[in-house]
């Protein structure tokens, strides 16, 4: 039997404009198992990123309810969203939410100060970390000085160096050439195969597809499998 | 909170061009109290430390909301990423009283710079623990 990660029931998001209520999200329903790599398709406005960030738990839907490893997102203060995003969850947003004068090692070690995680125990995960992604030689090296596929592989050194069992990516690929993107989504797929983490990848781009074991098209706020 | 991470906010604040502004006026406006001391060159000068502050923050506005973000993807609580943005401006505040202590070190300029400075090193103290 598959393992669970993600249970949404029934999703609504909805947004205030000029006085007027919008839904974003209509009624979204979704399963998602361990080691799944999901793929959401759709163009731009559709609610891709408020379907990750709820996810992320960075934002909350309005009705329905999200429930990542157990934890029914809904339910949890924001202090516990805060704490689920050092476990369990890890988000890369498509500007990377990086911080651009630290330098790479700052970044990566940024989630395992919020955790509390020893100096010593620190430099072995960072050092771990950035090996896995090919990008120890620039650990001194300030993000600004970074090329975009350099940075992407640093937003998601710092999302791995937690070892989350949900990845979120936003647009991972906007920013990058087809062959550095392709670098990226083969990445997504080592890290799935290698630590069983579950990915959810959200773009506009339908090259992205061929990556992914389940594929979810997202239109006018309505989420379906394809 | 770790107090590395506080330690990282003041460097950061005090690595952003808004605080070379903040250095700027603080030398000028140490010039400004010794020459023309009066209560009013003090009351004017209070106004436009409290423009200066606004405007360094306003320069460094990307920077903030980079920092901000980026603390807030890694989980960091609402409350510890709102007293990063405190320890951010009081970073400024500090370097601001400095000078009117060097100009004007009256019991009440002494007392503020205290105050103000013991409370930035018990913020970090206080809030330096580790999740658990």
């Amino acid at each position: 039997m598959k393992d669970v990660v993600v249970i949404v029931k029934n999703m609504w998001k909805y947004y205030s404009y000029m006085g007027q209520r919008i839904a974003i999200l209509k009624g979204i329903n979704a399963t998602l198992y361990r080691g799944d790599i999901a793929c959401i398709y759709g163009p731009s406005g559709a609610g891709k990123t408020t379907f990750l960030k709820i996810l992320a738990g960075l934002e909350r839907p309005d009705v329905g309810e999200v429930i990542v490893e157990g934890y029914n997102l809904t339910l949890l203060d924001d202090d516990a969203l805060s704490m689920l995003r050092t476990t369990i969850v890890s988000y890369i947003p498509q500007d990377y939410g990086l911080i651009d004068d630290f330098t790479v090692y700052e970044n990566v070690e940024l989630p395992l100060l919020v955790s509390g995680v020893l100096e010593e125990e620190r430099r072995v995960l960072i050092l771990e970390t950035l090996r896995y992604m090919g990008i120890a030689d620039k650990m001194h090296t300030k993000v600004r000085y970074l090329s975009g596929g350099e940075k992407q592989r640093v937003a998601i050194a710092r999302a791995l160096v937690v070892t989350p069992s949900l990845l979120l990516a936003d647009e991972p690929t906007a920013n990058l050439d087809w062959e550095n993107a392709k670098r990226v989504l083969e990445l997504f797929t080592r890290i799935n195969k290698d630590f069983k983490t579950t990915v959810v990848i959200v773009s506009h781009d339908a090259r992205v597809l061929e990556f992914a074991n389940r594929r979810f098209a997202l239109y006018d706020g309505i989420l379906k499998e394809v | 909170m770790h107090y590395k991470i506080l330690v990282k906010t003041v460097k950061y604040s005090v690595t952003r061009s808004g605080f070379s502004y903040v250095l700027l006026y603080a030398f000028s406006l140490v010039l400004y109290l010794i020459v023309c001391f009066s209560n009013v060159t003090l009351l004017v000068s209070l106004i436009l430390s409290v423009i200066m502050l606004y405007t360094s923050i306003l320069s460094d506005k990307p920077s903030i909301a980079q920092m901000i973000n980026a603390y807030n993807i890694v989980g960091l609580r609402r409350k510890e990423v709102a007293l990063s943005f405190c320890i951010f401006t009081y970073t400024r505040i500090l370097v601001i009283s400095i000078a009117y202590l060097i100009a004007y070190p009256s019991p009440t300029t002494i007392s503020y710079f205290f105050i103000l400075s013991n409370v930035l090193v018990a913020l970090i103290f206080h809030f330096s623990f580790r999740r658990g």
